[in-house]
C-alpha cells in the first residue's frame, strides 16, 4: 500500500470505520475481561486506542494537515500499536486463550481493512489448514494451533496483500500513464492538425480580407467623401489589417520547421507573439511592459516567436485570479549573448517542481488548459537553435525565464 | 506611350478591385487584369507589359511557374507579387525568381501604388 498517497473519499471512509470498528471492538473487549477477569487488567490496552481515536480525531479537525493526506500511514501506525500492545499482554499472561481467541480476531479484522479484499479470509482458512495439519503431526496443544493459526495468517496475509497491492497499483499507474498519454498525444495532434489548418488560413482568409481592404480603398480615393466617412472607412481599414497581422503571424508560428536563420529585431517579434495572444491578455487585464531597446539577433525568428508565445501564455496562466497582474519583457545584452526574458508576478514555481518543468508532458495546469508540452518544446526549440532557455531560480516574487541567445557565428 | 500593368489573381474582385483602383490613381498607366494565369501568360508572352502584379496560390500554372516562363521567354518585364501565400519552403521558388517585390495579403493599395511608381514611375 502505498502509505504516502491519500485514499480516494470512499476508501477513506471505509478505512476510518474499520478502524473505529476495531477499536470499539477492543474497547468491548476490554471492558469484559475487566469484570470477568479483573486480574489480568491492564491500564495500558488504552493506549493504542486512544492513538487511534487521536489520530482519527486529527484527520477530521485538521483536514487539510499530515494527518488527513497521510491517513494510510497513520492508520497502520496505530493498528500496528494494538497488535504489538496484544502481542505484549499475550506474552505476559501465559498464552491465555481467551486471549488467544481475541487476538485472532483482532488480527483478522486488522488485516482484513488493511488489505480490503475477502482474498485474506481465504488465506487465513488456507493457514489455518496448515497449521492443523502441522499440529497434528507434532503433537502440539491446541493452544499452540491458535497461535500457529494467528502467526500464519499474519505473516501470509502480508505478504499476499503486499504483493497485491503492489501489482494493483503497478496496474494503476501503467493505466493512468497510458491514459495521460493518449490525452496528451491527442491535444498535441490538435496542435498538428492547427498547423496544418493555418497554411490554409493564408489563403483562405487573406484572399477575403484584400477584396475588402481594396474595397474601402477604392471608396477611400474619391476625393468627395466627407472627412466622418473617411473616417469610418479608416477605422475598418485598420480592423482589416489587423486581421491581416494575426493570421500572418499564426502562419509564421507554425512554419518553424521550414523557417531558416537570417537577423531579426526582437521587438518586432515580441509584437508578432503579443498579437497572437492579445484577445487573453486584454480579457485577464494583464499589464504588459515592454523593453525599452530594440535589439537585432540571428536566427530563427518564427522559432523565437514561438518560445515567446509558450513563455507568455504561461505567464497568463500564472496570473490568473492574481491582483495587479504584470508581464515584463525585457532584452539585456553583455557584450555577446542577448538575453531575452519573460517576468510575470503570478503564483511562482515551487522548489519541489522547478527541476521538471522541462520534463516533456509535466504540467501543474488543469487537464484541460496544459498539456505539459509547451516548456519541453519550448527548450528542445532553444537547444537546436544553440540558444539556452531556463528559469532563473533565484526570483521569489513571480517566474522569470530567460531565453539567451548567442551572437551571430562568423 | 502608356506603360502597361498586367494584374493576375485567381479571385475576379481582387482583381477587379486593383484594376479600378490604378486606373482612377494612375491614369498614366493601362491596366489589364486577368483571373486565368494561362490567359496572363499569354498576354505577356504577345504583348508590351512593364509590370506584371501576380498572386502565387492560383489553378494551373502559380504565380512562380507564370513569373518563370516569361523570364525563359526572354521577355523582360518589373515583377510584384501580392500573395498570402509566402513560406520558407518556397524560399528556394522565390530565390529562383530573380528580382522581385513582395507584398502580404492583405495589402494597402497606396503601399502598392508607391511601389509601383517606383518600379515603373
Amino acid at each position: 500500500m502505498d502509505f504516502n498517497k491519500p485514499l480516494d473519499k470512499s476508501n477513506a471512509i471505509w478505512l476510518k470505520s474499520g478502524v473505529l470498528l476495531v477499536c470499539f471492538i477492543y474497547m468491548f473487549y476490554s471492558f469484559f475481561i475487566n469484570k470477568i477477569r479483573p486480574d489480568l487488567y491492564d491500564a495500558g490496552r488504552w493506549i493504542p486506542v486512544s492513538v487511534n481515536l487521536l489520530f482519527i480525531l486529527l484527520c477530521y479537525k485538521f483536514p487539510n494537515s499530515i494527518f488527513h493526506k497521510k491517513y494510510p500511514l497513520f492508520a497502520a501506525l496505530g493498528l500496528g500499536c494494538l497488535i504489538f500492545h496484544y502481542a505484549y499482554l499475550l506474552t505476559v499472561n501465559n498464552h491465555e486463550m481467551n486471549y488467544s481467541a481475541s487476538y485472532v480476531l483482532l488480527c483478522t479484522i486488522c488485516i482484513l481493512i488493511l488489505s480490503h479484499y475477502y482474498q485474506v479470509i481465504i488465506v487465513g482458512i488456507i493457514s489455518y489448514g496448515i497449521s492443523l495439519y502441522i499440529s497434528h503431526h507434532v503433537n502440539w496443544m491446541a493452544q499452540s494451533v491458535y497461535d500457529l493459526w494467528v502467526v500464519s495468517t499474519i505473516i501470509i496475509s502480508a505478504f499476499s496483500t503486499c504483493v497485491k497491492i503492489n501489482l494493483i497499483n503497478k496496474k494503476n499507474k501503467a493505466l493512468n500513464r497510458e491514459k495521460n498519454m493518449r490525452e496528451k498525444l491527442f491535444s498535441s495532434s490538435r496542435f498538428t492538425v492547427l498547423g496544418e489548418l493555418s497554411s490554409g488560413l493564408g489563403h483562405e482568409i487573406n484572399n477575403p480580407l484584400m477584396i475588402i481592404s481594396n474595397y474601402l480603398q477604392i471608396l477611400d480615393i474619391d476625393e468627395e467623401k466627407d472627412e466622418e466617412t473617411k473616417k469610418v472607412i479608416g477605422k475598418i481599414q485598420t480592423q482589416v489589417m489587423r486581421i491581416g497581422n494575426v493570421t500572418k503571424s499564426l502562419k509564421e508560428f507554425v512554419d518553424t520547421e521550414k523557417s531558416v536563420k537570417f537577423d531579426f529585431y526582437l521587438k518586432n517579434t515580441i509584437e508578432k507573439s503579443l498579437t497572437l495572444l492579445d484577445s487573453r491578455i486584454k480579457h485577464s487585464k494583464i499589464k504588459i511592459i515592454l523593453p525599452e531597446k530594440d535589439q537585432k539577433v540571428f536566427g530563427k525568428e518564427p522559432e523565437v516567436c514561438q518560445i515567446l508565445v509558450n513563455l507568455l501564455s504561461n505567464a497568463i496562466d500564472a496570473l490568473e485570479g492574481r491582483a495587479n497582474k504584470q508581464i515584463k519583457i525585457t532584452i539585456k545584452e553583455d557584450g555577446e549573448n542577448v538575453f531575452l526574458s519573460v517576468w510575470d508576478n503570478g503564483v511562482g514555481i515551487i522548489k519541489e517542481n522547478q527541476g521538471k518543468i522541462f520534463t516533456p508532458f509535466f504540467t501543474t495546469k488543469d487537464p484541460n488548459k496544459g498539456t505539459g508540452i509547451g516548456l519541453s518544446v519550448s527548450k528542445q526549440l532553444a537547444l537546436k537553435n544553440d540558444y539556452d532557455l531556463y528559469l532563473d531560480e533565484k526570483i521569489t516574487d513571480g517566474t522569470n525565464f530567460t531565453l539567451s541567445i548567442p551572437p551571430k557565428e562568423n | 506611350m502608356k506603360k502597361v500593368i498586367v494584374f493576375v489573381d485567381d479571385e475576379p474582385a481582387i482583381t477587379e478591385a486593383m484594376n479600378h483602383y490604378f486606373s482612377v490613381k494612375f491614369p498614366e498607366c493601362q491596366t489589364k487584369a486577368f483571373v486565368d494565369p494561362v490567359m496572363a501568360l499569354d498576354y505577356c508572352l504577345t504583348q508590351p507589359v512593364d509590370l506584371l502584379v501576380t498572386d502565387i496560390n492560383m489553378p494551373e500554372i502559380n504565380g512562380f511557374q507564370l513569373i518563370k516562363k516569361v523570364r525563359d521567354a526572354g521577355v523582360i518585364m518589373k515583377v510584384i507579387i501580392v500573395s498570402g501565400f509566402y513560406s520558407n519552403e518556397h524560399k528556394e521558388e522565390f530565390s529562383s525568381l530573380g528580382d522581385f517585390s513582395f507584398f502580404t495579403k492583405p495589402v494597402l493599395l497606396k503601399e502598392l501604388f508607391a511601389k509601383i511608381k517606383e518600379k515603373i514611375g
